[in-house]
């Protein structure tokens, strides 16, 4: 069970009361209305909703990359909100990896030197072993010397994955990880990221709109004007799209 | 396409500040420059008019005459005067004599007190006009600096030109109005009645023009045939008669030769400022210009022809030009009258004015204007080639690359080559034109190499400093990621810190091989000549020494010991005349012991039997005979590089010479001179204390001079000379340097600007590097490495190009007078990196503060 009011510490990823208002008077907006929600370790969930829904704001805010209005979010056992700026940036480096829906990549530097990216800012030597397994199964190998202009739109996002694999991180945070790639490549990325929970005991949370998607995921949280409205465990496409439609997305 | 033109600098209005400031400063410069030449015309007409202006006519020699012995002198002024429509007439003339106050002896320029009222220059302020022959006038602002009021008592002195001598105590009766004419330089204004005058300009006087009022209702062109007819039949067959407006034109032409020199100069300076503003501008357009690609794509896609995209960015550009232009304009403007206000305000220039030609306006904004459209050009044909499918494509963040033109590799690799060897050609040959020419070329073909270079040395000494810092190696990367931008900002600071290091590095060399020069030429520090041709007037102040002759004012012991006295003189030598050469020059003679501690280089004592001499004398030997001695001796030379004439011997030497004596007679037959044959009278010898500086010395000269009772111009020496020659290098070096100054700060602007355009490209690139964990500290010195590697590499390179050219350039034009010691200012050259690293640090404030303010989500969220 993975939507819970009691954060527990085998959840990677938890959060209390989060809100998020934009604007402030007649004219705020309530991106996130008191979202509480946990996240298991060692699972791969997908948030979806309707366009507008806080999905977005939801994984912003858990990354520490956006600041929330009010409530507390907890990774890997720290308390964030209270967080300042360098300690949020540090956090980033060492307990979450991202996988973007485009430009993932640093265009001056080589695949290889993006994978090394947040281990070498944070001043980290690499574990060669674990780095030659996570290009292994990523199957980058011979592309490693190779500038991102110079890779496929597949090979930039495994690149990605890749780099957010590296740190062995609390958790990984998907934005649309397929949404730029056609459906073959993005079945490969998908199945990349679910071997990685299952074979590595990875955490990842994916906001995504695609059903298809959301299937390669081991639950789904479903979301609507801030709010969480329900979750589909071990989803399938067809669930998936009825459960969309029962939003009046 | 205007419309959207207008739109992008209205959206984009912050991205062309920094364009706008470089176009305003450079425009500022050239109009400026155009300014200062009108306004000093302008002033010196002001200035020059002055003389004429109460004259309706000027007559004067043409300058096509040619037999000297035709002049104005009183016949003509009686002609003029009588000829018809003439109403007064008086002469334009001055004389030289020399005022003395008790306090000091100054020149002043003598002009006759005029009869005729309107025709008069000088105005007086108070006291009565000169009557007889001994009242005279001086002008306000002399008699303040003076201390000379009405009733004052002054020795004048002077002599005509045909030899005969005045020499009165004249009372000043008045004060008159300080003229502005530049003809009269910084003199002492004196007027006298016009009998002291006669006696002041001799029995033959010759004017320099005659001033001349006119009848009421006579017509000029009239009057101008009649003075001239007067005058050729005063024996005047080419005279020049022009009313006063003419001559004022005529004469002012005369006086701005130089001045348009000044201007070519300056001229030099704005077109440095402008071609680094040049290629400031050039590097906001490429960066605009791609930062739109998709844009522009969106708009072909929509059926906007490539001409008309190209058309929006020169409108764009005309319009940042010519905005830039006037504000550059109006700063000149500003500026100008700033100085010229100020400058009015000092006495010796109450007649500055500005003078704001229209060619200076026209040429401010039509250069402004003009560049910023040549500048744009390239970038605008870049967007001319956007295919319409860019538009459908994800935005392309790959590194560009430049392609550099084989015809510029060509012709930079050639002119580089053959200007360098013209350079060392000059440096060699010691030809400053052919130097100059080498060192202009081969500059040229550094600049079209740079792209070769530049992104290179940039890369390895990032590589160098980076180490393994992920800040360091992004900047490393990021600064040559577009080669092409990285070249046009660094060489913009490259021709600044250049030129810098080279007036620099030549300056320093040149004082270094004068002060050897100087050291060669001068065998001590400070010499004090004899006032012995001011005879009987001279107050020695002090009893003669007992070895010169009584009654003559000449220095002797007593002087020797009173400049003993003063503070820094550390060694005195008496050197007193002992006899004469065979050409009848003077020989001197002192102690050994003496001459050792004052002269510089000490080996150059001469030894018994021995004559030291200057380099113009060659010989082996020379011939001495003592003053009262009647056979001559023969003592062997040792040369020196010094340009004395005075032979020198040791006094244990002179002690030897057939006839030698030191009573009074000897000192009496040395200043007597024979036939062809200079006085000789004492004199000493001075060594002074190290390290003095220019004020120093130059109060110490002062302080010579007035406790040994000679005029200034007595105290001379090696070291007045080196410290007044480094004065005039390092003031020129100062000017140089403040005008190059402008060029290097418009090349920051830039290194400024780039740096900002890059941030505002890499939005989403910082973003993502802050969610990857790239703390906002490690983004600010990321963008500062950056600035400081490009600005850094660009100065250390132009401060190694600027040494070479200041040290064959220093060769080339002393290399045929002198020998060159290169000599290099490590300071300055130190101060100039600090600087520009320094003010790279400042530019990367503002660009790295906008990036890491912003969050990374606001950033990804960007296109």
């Amino acid at each position: 069970m993975t939507i819970t009011n009691t954060p527990t510490t085998t959840q990677a990823v938890s959060a209390r009361g989060l809100t998020k208002v934009y604007g402030s008077g007649s004219t705020a907006v309530h991106a996130l209305a008191g979202v509480d929600i946990g996240f298991t370790a060692g699972r791969f969930t997908a948030i979806m909703g309707p366009s507008g829904s806080g999905k977005s704001t939801l994984m912003h805010c858990l990354a520490g990359l956006d600041s929330a209005t009010s409530g507390s979010i907890t990774i890997a056992g720290q308390e964030i909100t209270s967080m300042n700026d360098n300690e949020l940036t540090r956090l980033r480096r060492e307990k979450i990896g991202f996988v973007f829906q485009s430009f993932n990549l640093v265009p001056t530097l080589d695949a290889e030197q993006n994978i090394l990216l947040p281990l070498q800012l944070a001043g980290k030597k690499h574990d060669a072993a674990w780095l030659a397994t996570v290009v292994d199964t990523l199957g980058l190998g011979d592309r490693l010397g190779h500038k991102p202009h110079e890779l496929s739109g597949g090979q930039q996002q495994r690149v990605a994955v890749a780099r957010a694999l590296l740190t062995r991180p609390a958790v990984v945070f998907g934005d649309e990880p397929t949404g730029n790639l056609d459906s073959r490549t993005g079945a490969e990325v998908l199945s990349l990221l679910r071997s990685s929970v299952r074979e590595m005991g990875q955490t990842i949370i994916m906001v995504t709109h695609d059903p298809a998607a959301a299937g390669y995921a081991d639950e789904v949280v479903l979301m609507r004007d801030g709010e969480l409205v329900g979750h589909l465990p071990d989803p399938t496409p067809e669930a998936v799209t009825s459960a969309l439609a029962g939003l009046g997305a | 396409m205007f419309s959207l033109a207008l739109a992008n600098i209205r959206m984009y209005s912050r991205r062309f500040i920094a364009v706008t400031l470089a176009v305003m400063i450079g425009t500022a410069f050239l109009a400026a420059t155009l300014m200062v030449n009108a306004s000093t015309t302008a002033s010196l007409e002001r200035s020059i008019g002055e003389a004429y202006q109460n004259a309706d006519l000027v007559a004067g020699i043409s300058p096509d005459e040619t037999d000297d012995s035709v002049g104005l002198g009183p016949e003509q002024l009686t002609a003029v005067r009588q000829a018809p429509g003439v109403a007064a007439a008086e002469a334009q003339s001055s004389a030289g004599a020399r005022i003395e106050t008790g306090s000091g002896d100054y020149n002043a320029i003598v002009q006759s007190y005029g009869s005729d009222e309107q025709l008069r220059t000088t105005k007086l302020d108070s006291g009565a006009v000169p009557a007889g022959r001994e009242e005279i006038t001086v002008d306000d602002q002399h008699a303040k600096t003076y201390h000379l009021k009405v009733g004052d008592e002054v020795g004048m002195s002077g002599s005509s030109a045909d030899g005969s001598t005045v020499d009165f105590t004249a009372r000043i009766s008045g004060i008159t109005t300080s003229s502005n004419s530049p003809f009269m330089g910084s003199n002492l204004q004196v007027t006298v009645s016009p009998q002291r005058y006669s006696t002041l300009i001799g029995s033959d006087p010759q004017y320099q023009s005659l001033l001349v009022r006119l009848d009421d209702g006579t017509d000029p062109a009239e009057a101008t045939s009649a003075v001239t007819a007067a005058l050729k039949s005063a024996g005047v067959p080419q005279a020049s008669v022009m009313t006063a407006q003419e001559r004022t034109v005529e004469d002012l032409a005369g006086f701005t030769g130089g001045q348009d020199q000044l201007t070519g100069v300056l001229l030099v300076f704005a077109l440095i400022a402008l071609v680094v503003t040049g290629l400031v501008v050039m590097n906001t357009f490429a960066v605009l210009v791609a930062q739109r690609t998709r844009e522009l794509a969106l708009l072909r896609t929509l059926g906007a022809l490539s001409s008309q995209l190209r058309r929006s960015v020169l409108v764009e550009a005309l319009v940042v030009g010519l905005v830039s232009s006037v504000l550059g304009v109006l700063l000149a403007i500003g500026v100008m009258a700033g100085l010229v206000g100020y400058v009015s305000t000092l006495p010796s220039a109450s007649f500055a004015v500005l003078a704001v030609p229209p060619g200076a306006i026209i040429a401010g904004l039509l250069a402004g204007t003009v560049m910023t459209l040549f500048a744009a050009w390239a970038p605008a044909r870049k967007a001319m080639s956007v295919a319409p499918l860019a538009a459908l494509r994800p935005a392309e963040n790959a590194t560009v690359h430049n392609r550099v033109g084989k015809v510029r590799l060509v012709f930079g690799a050639l002119l580089l080559l053959g200007g360098g060897g013209l350079l060392i050609a000059g440096a060699v040959l010691g030809l400053l034109l052919v130097g100059f020419a080498g060192g202009l070329f081969s500059f040229i073909g550094v600049l079209m190499l740079a792209s070769l270079f530049l992104p290179g040395a940039v890369r390895g000494v990032g590589r160098l400093i980076g180490g393994s810092s992920v800040p360091a190696k992004l900047a490393s990367l990021n600064s040559v990621r577009n080669p092409g931008r990285t070249t046009a900002t660094a060489t913009a600071l490259l021709i600044g810190v250049t030129l810098v290091s080279m007036m620099m590095v030549g300056a320093q060399t040149t004082k270094q091989s004068f002060n050897d020069e100087l050291a060669r030429n001068y065998l001590v520090d400070v010499t004090v000549a004899s006032p012995a041709s001011y005879g009987e007037g001279f107050d020695g102040g002090a009893q003669p020494g007992p070895d010169a002759a009584p009654g003559v004012g000449q220095l002797g012991t007593e002087q020797a010991k009173l400049a003993a006295g003063v503070d820094s003189i550390e060694e005195v030598a008496l050197l007193k005349p002992v006899g004469r050469n065979a050409a009848g020059e003077p020989v001197y003679a002192a102690t050994a012991e003496q001459l050792a501690r004052v002269l510089k280089d000490p080996s150059l004592v001469p030894g018994t039997g021995e004559v030291l001499v200057g380099q113009s004398t060659t010989s082996d030997d020379v011939e001495v005979t003592a003053f009262e001695g009647s056979t001559a001796s023969s003592l062997a030379t040792k040369h020196s590089q010094s340009e004395i004439s005075a032979p020198l011997m040791s006094l244990e030497t002179a002690q030897q010479l057939d006839g030698y004596t030191t009573g009074a007679s000897a000192a009496r037959a040395a200043a007597e001179a024979g036939p062809d044959q200079v006085g000789a009278y004492p004199l000493l010898w001075l060594k002074a204390a190290n390290g003095l500086s220019t004020d120093q010395l130059q109060e110490l000269s002062s302080t010579l001079a007035a406790e040994l009772h000679v005029q200034d111009y007595q105290v001379a020496g090696g070291a007045l000379e080196r410290s007044l020659f480094n004065q005039v290098i390092d003031t020129l070096l100062l000017v140089v340097s403040g005008l190059l100054a402008v060029a290097v700060f418009i090349a920051l602007i830039g290194v400024a600007n780039t740096l900002s355009l890059s941030v505002l490209e890499r939005t989403r690139e910082s973003a993502l590097l802050r969610a990857l964990g790239l703390t906002r500290g490690q983004l600010r010195s990321m963008l500062a490495l950056e600035a400081v590697l490009i600005a850094g590499v660009a100065a250390a390179l132009g401060i190694v190009l600027g040494t070479a050219y200041g040290a064959l350039g220093a060769q080339s034009a002393l290399g045929a007078f002198t020998d060159v010691t290169l000599s290099l200012p490590w300071a300055q050259l130190a101060l100039v990196l600090g600087v520009s690293v320094a003010a790279a640090l400042a530019a990367s404030v503002l660009p790295s503060r906008r990036a890491a303010l912003l969050s990374p989500v606001e950033g990804l969220a960007t296109e």
